[in-house]
């Protein structure tokens, strides 16, 4: 069998003897992101590497088309037609986005306007998203007339905006992906994996995986780990971030009060899928809540929350 | 220092680990290597064969223009991929480094100049200003990565923030302009 240059990086690996069979990233929905397989499942069968690779291969692929459809920044994206399209015009779109959009329905009404992907006006104001050509005026705030998960609907795949408003699927399309990749990764055969898009990743196989958790406050450090099997873990830190230090304003809105969540909050959510853990770390933000409701309706829980220090 | 932070899983999922053993900032990951990720880029290709990076002094300034930053071929690797006599397209390795992250890329290029596809090579954190020092960047250069480093290799995977990729994608667009203007399409 061949194997990978690497050398054994994980505890899992080394505990129960698991080569890692291969391990690649790549630049996509604005990160990185890197899939490992393991080349052994329980029952001791080698994955041929061939198979990995073409299995990893259609996971990108996957993860590619997810962002796509769902960019806001794509012209072209299922996202940007919707965004484009005027009040009460009926949009077609891609199964997989209609999905999100019907995730994104469900957690709207859950959280009671708290998870809302509407605040893409608010982002654009603050210069965090670009505006969109010819809906400059949807950028303006909330509408009066329409609480906000009222503002849009999706039934099947046609999606109608009931009020002007701009969507964005940041908070929630990451997670997606990742299940997107995961499951195409299933489809290939293969048990042993982790997918992680810039610190959004699930897990699926017999042997655990430590995942070590990012300090908000100071990225280069990491005081915590904690092992991670069959589930997915999220994180999300409200600006200031970014290695770079560019995220340096609020980054993540209360989608019912349309106030920006406290620069430096930080939530990490343990979740059966990611899409779920994306979005409960929002809803934990905007709540202020670790033990919001939704999080034990969706089987996830809160392994870290930490508020900035008072100045 | 915050001043509100909870733990609310058990303690059997989750343990602070001492901060000594995992020291901050030794991330660290190692993906394809260079021949891995042409062979990954290119499976049809019988053979890979070296390209001399050296756009001329006019043709760096029009790459600059067009990418609308400054280039540094420093590390810069370009090979023709080739079925027998025919030019399947090229891939060109390079490293880019960040505040504290150096990343290593492959990018796989048709023979018209359009990119192809992109794999990362190996990610490398660091202290603070450690990443912009020669000897630091050293250690990536044409060194077989089985020699991870000694600390933090054991570091797989990390949550908790989302990496910025923005080098990379000036570092992809830089090399964009360079395979157009610099590399024959045939």
């Amino acid at each position: 069998m061949r194997t990978s240059r690497l050398p054994a990086v994980t505890e899992a690996s080394g505990r129960y003897g698991l080569a890692v069979t291969r391990r690649r990233a790549k630049p996509l929905l604005g990160t990185l992101v890197d899939i490992t397989v393991f080349s052994r499942d329980r029952d001791g069968g080698d994955l041929d590497v061939l198979q990995v690779d073409v299995a990893i291969s259609a996971a990108f692929a996957e993860v590619a088309a997810v962002h796509r459809l769902m960019s806001f920044h794509d012209a072209h994206s299922d996202l940007t037609r919707i965004n484009r399209a005027g009040v009460g015009l009926a949009v077609e779109v891609d199964t997989r986005t209609a999905e999100v959009l019907q995730a994104a329905q469900k957690a709207a009404g859950e959280s009671q306007g708290l998870f809302d992907c509407t605040v893409a006006g608010e982002l654009i104001a603050d210069g965090l998203l670009p505006a969109v050509a010819g809906r400059m005026k949807e950028c303006a705030g909330p509408s009066e007339a329409f609480s906000q998960s009222m503002r849009w609907r999706i039934t099947g795949t046609v999606c109608v905006k009931l009020a002007p408003c701009l969507l964005d699927l940041g908070g929630i399309a990451k997670g997606y992906a990742v299940d997107r990749a995961i499951a195409v990764l299933q489809e290939h055969g293969i048990r042993n994996a982790v997918v992680n898009a810039g610190g959004d990743l699930r897990h699926i196989g017999n042997f655990a995986q430590v995942i070590h958790l990012r300090d908000a406050v100071e990225p280069r450090s990491l005081p915590l780990a904690l092992n991670l099997q069959g589930q997915a873990l999220a994180s999300s830190a409200c600006g200031g971030l970014t290695p770079d230090g560019a995220g340096s304003r609020a980054s993540i809105y209360d989608g019912a009060s349309r106030t920006p969540v406290a620069l430096g909050a930080h939530a990490a959510i343990l979740a059966p899928t990611c899409m779920d853990a994306d979005l409960l770390t929002k809803v934990v933000l905007a709540s202020g809540d670790p033990r919001h409701p939704m999080l034990q309706a969706r089987g996830a829980r809160t392994v870290h929350y930490s508020l900035p220090s008072c100045p | 220092m915050r001043n509100a932070s909870s733990l609310l899983a058990p303690a059997a999922l989750v343990a602070a680990l001492p901060a000594i053993f995992y020291a901050p900032g030794a991330y660290a990951a190692d993906y394809l290597t260079a021949a891995e990720a042409q062979k990954q880029m290119f499976p049809d290709a019988t053979a890979f064969v070296p390209v001399a990076v050296g756009p001329s002094a006019a043709q760096i300034k029009q790459i600059e223009a067009g990418s609308g930053a400054p280039i540094n071929t420093a590390f810069w690797k370009v090979s023709a991929a080739k079925a027998g006599d025919r030019l399947l397209g090229y891939v060109v390795t390079d490293a880019v480094v960040g505040k504290f992250q150096l990343i290593s890329y492959a990018v796989a290029f048709a023979p018209d100049g359009h990119i192809r596809d992109v794999e990362i090579l190996s990610y490398r954190e660091a202290h603070g200003g450690e990443v912009r020092t020669k000897a630091w960047r050293a250690q990536f250069v044409g060194k077989d990565a089985t020699a991870a480093l000694a600390v933090g290799s054991d570091i797989a995977n990390i949550s908790g923030a989302t990496l910025s990729c923005t080098h990379l994608t000036d570092g992809i667009r830089r090399i964009a302009h360079y395979v157009q203007i610099g590399l024959p399409k045939s």
